[in-house]
């Protein structure tokens, strides 16, 4: 592993953030990529929530649909807004701690984001059932 | 794939390219849903807007300066990922745009 690390000591490294490539090694280059990796992963899934955000807001041209969806509709849009801006922050936190060869952070944002999926899906299935029973009646 | 093959190393090289090219499709394609679900709800200006922004995504994945592994210098992926999140929160925004739109005609 050690045969991978990089020390700029040759000329001052130009690269931006200088938060990030202002301190400690170059780390390994898998593990660098890694970290890329995952950021993207996040934004992906933040365009997910966006997508499903613009899914839920069509459900409106089979008729009316309860305020609550439209509610669900611009929370998942915006929070997937949140997550793109907390890919950028959690890469540059992963990256810094990579360089200084610190323990890597946890992603904190994770427990949040499995309890609001969890959340709006019992809420739509609560929804969807609701509806389903005042068809049949 | 053995530790001895001088191209075991390229295959996290090749997977984040990928993932890169995954996500500048995924940035496309939703703000191309967002256009053509304005369109049918009825929304034009949202959808003038989302067709907007998927065009930008298009040149942001198009035109940003590729990230280059092999020198320690080029290895940035910074400006193209802060363009990415910005591409990604403008969808956002459209997609509030379009649920507040809605909601208004309700």
């Amino acid at each position: 592993m050690q045969a991978y690390r990089y020390r700029a000591v040759v000329h001052e490294d130009q690269r931006r953030p200088r938060s990030v490539y202002s301190v400690g090694d170059e780390p390994e280059v898998q593990a660098s990529l890694a970290n890329e990796r995952t950021a993207l992963s996040w934004i992906r899934t933040g365009m997910t929530l966006v997508a499903g955000g613009v899914a839920l807001a069509t459900l409106s041209s089979f008729g009316e649909v309860p305020l609550v969806i439209l509610a669900i509709a611009g929370l998942a849009s915006l929070g997937g807004v949140a997550l793109g801006v907390w890919a950028l922050v959690s890469w540059r936190r992963t990256e810094r701690a990579l360089r200084r060869g610190q323990p890597l952070p946890a992603p904190s944002v994770l427990p949040w984001l499995v309890a609001g999926v969890v959340v709006v899906g019992l809420l739509l299935a609560g929804v969807t059932a609701f509806q389903a029973i005042e068809l049949t009646r | 794939m053995s530790a001895a093959n001088p191209d075991t190393h390229r295959a996290p090289v090749d997977r984040t390219t990928l993932s890169w090219q995954r996500t500048v499709m995924h940035s496309v394609i939703v703000a191309l849903v967002a256009a053509f679900a304005a369109i049918y709800l009825g929304e034009p200006a949202v959808a003038v807007v989302a067709a907007l922004l998927a065009g930008f995504a298009v040149i942001v994945g198009a035109t940003t300066r590729r990230v280059k592994r092999a020198e320690v210098d080029q290895r940035n992926p910074w400006m193209l990922m802060l363009r990415t999140a910005l591409v990604l929160a403008a969808s956002g925004l459209v997609a509030v745009m379009l649920v507040v739109a809605v909601a208004l005609e309700l």
